[in-house]
């Protein structure tokens, strides 16, 4: 069913939008999940959230992209039990995420710079921008989605090891790009 | 900052670039195809040119006392069928010609300021079918972003130089790589496939193979130029898979030729110059070329195997070819 129709559902508070919901985005959904916490059962448990977030959002949300909007839901969900969680439990694939990403944080010096999130977000935003498309798709799928570099590596024909020089290269270039936001700001 | 701020702030992504992202399919094959026989080939040189050095010490070192062993010489036609690859078979018609001083009014495949490209190609093997052969469907497997057909007005050849992580000699060590790349600025005429911004001057830059070198466009020169994003920075072949630790790689340009170790389709006053590998564009109607000028060590291969096509017939056959290749 086309997205559309599915928002419709929704709108006319018909339960169908839940299970045409799961039909359409239920795999896409639970990836996202699974990459995040890499524990089956919980990121099943947050798939099935996210029917529920988004019945309680639309309306009066309208969203351009519902599955994105759908992604953004689950990967919120995945985060916060990563959060509750990981005291008790090590979901390994968030924890590879944040190891990485301390790549890109600006020099020591400047560790202790509070920043809004919505200004790095968009600071972000506008770094991806100035990519070449594929670099851009390699970051998202892989810190927005967290699919593995194992797996980026075999979709887009290059080895695991050059796929991580890759990711370690666009890190740095992150941290590069933030490391003059910051200086800016200063 | 931290790390997790630093994920919170990822989680703010744009939603247009996060469906771009999974839209986004890669091409089903390594986005330089020629690249894997690269490193075969020069696996393979290594261990050839180790065989043969050994082999002639050894019948050297005999010949006064036993008289002369065996030596197998492979020679490059040898590579290319281990590379797998058919020879172009060139479908035209072999009584009518065209001598390319007449096609191009005198002009040299060369502008008398050839490149030393050599110093790159000598450590392997002089075959000019090191790597696996051009064929059209490399448009697709490395994704052609654009065909474009324009004047070369500047050529220049840019080196990089790096260092890298390796444990050859023993832990943590490192060594230092070399790559070059051959950068033309180029003035474009015609756009040929996709959207392209004809306004400024397109800088392309072709990477140089250890083994193998790009045949140079000539300045003065008008060419069709099939173009792929290669990305911001080279890829350091000498580091292989090992950790680049520093230099710069920044490249000049992101685009680069889809084959830059074939003849580029070159464009003359009545019609187009073209090897016989790209067969689409070649089959039927094209017209043998004697290449009776002077021409770079590099292009000895494509000699005999040089047509040409009227304008009208190259434009219908390039109709043909992106459709096929979708690069409409």
């Amino acid at each position: 069913m086309e997205d559309k129709k599915i928002l419709e559902l929704y709108f006319k508070r018909d339960e169908q939008a839940i299970s045409e919901s799961r039909l359409k985005y239920g795999a896409f959904c639970h990836r996202i999940a699974l990459n995040i916490l890499s524990v089956p059962e919980d990121a099943e448990e947050c798939v099935s959230d996210t029917w529920l977030t988004a019945w309680n959002r639309i309306p009066p949300v309208v969203t351009d992209s519902f599955k994105a909007f759908l992604g953004k839901i689950t990967r919120d969900l995945s985060i916060s039990r990563y959060r509750a969680n990981h005291a008790k439990k090590r979901y390994s694939g968030m924890e590879v995420l944040l190891s990485e990403l301390e790549d890109c944080i600006p020099s020591p010096f400047c560790v202790e710079v509070k920043v809004e999130e919505e200004q790095l977000s968009r600071q972000i935003n506008r770094w991806l921008d100035a990519l070449p498309k594929e670099d851009r798709v390699l970051f998202v799928k892989r810190y927005w989605y967290g699919e593995t570099v194992k797996n980026l590596a075999k979709l887009s024909g290059y080895s695991e090891s050059q796929m991580a020089q890759r990711m370690l290269r666009l890190r740095k270039s992150l941290k590069t790009a933030l490391e003059r936001w910051e200086s800016q700001n200063e | 900052m931290n790390k997790e701020e630093l994920f919170n702030g990822i989680s703010g992504i744009r939603g247009d670039i996060l469906e771009e992202a999974e839209k986004y399919t890669f091409g089903t094959k390594r986005k330089n195809s020629w690249r894997k026989w690269a490193v075969m080939v020069a696996i393979l040189c290594v261990v050839v040119g180790s065989v043969l050095t050994v082999t002639s010490i050894l019948n050297h070192g005999g010949e006064g006392k036993q008289g002369s062993g065996k030596t197998t010489i492979i020679k490059g036609e040898d590579l290319v069928n281990i590379a797998g690859e058919d020879s172009p078979e060139p479908s035209y018609d072999t009584k009518s010609e065209y001598l390319y001083s007449e096609l191009t009014g005198g002009k040299d495949q060369t502008d008398g300021n050839e490149p030393n490209n050599q110093e790159f190609s000598e450590q392997g093997s002089t075959a000019r079918a090191d790597l696996a052969g051009f064929n059209e469907s490399m448009l697709s497997e490395q994704n052609c972003i654009a065909i474009v057909e324009g004047k070369i007005t500047n050529r220049y050849q840019k080196e990089y130089e790096y260092s890298f992580s390796s444990n050859k000699f023993g832990e943590d060590g490192v060594m230092h790589g070399k790559d070059s790349t051959m950068v033309y600025e180029v003035t474009i005429s015609k756009i040929w496939s996709r959207d392209f911004d004809k306004s400024k001057t397109l800088i392309v830059e072709d990477q140089n193979i250890s083994m193998d070198e790009v045949l140079p466009m000539q300045i003065g020169h008008s060419y069709v130029l099939p173009l792929f994003d290669y990305g911001n920075e080279i890829i350091p072949f000498s580091a292989g898979n090992e950790e680049v630790l520093s230099g710069n790689l920044k490249r000049e340009s992101r685009y680069s030729t889809i084959y830059p170790f074939h003849p580029q389709i070159e464009s003359v006053e009545k019609g187009y110059i073209l090897s016989a590998d790209w067969k689409s564009l070649t089959a039927d109607k094209a017209t043998p070329v004697i290449m009776d000028t002077n021409f770079g060590k590099g292009y000895e291969y494509y000699k005999d195997k040089m047509v040409f096509l009227s304008e009208r017939d190259f434009a219908e056959k390039m109709e043909y070819l992106m459709k096929r290749y979708h690069l409409k």
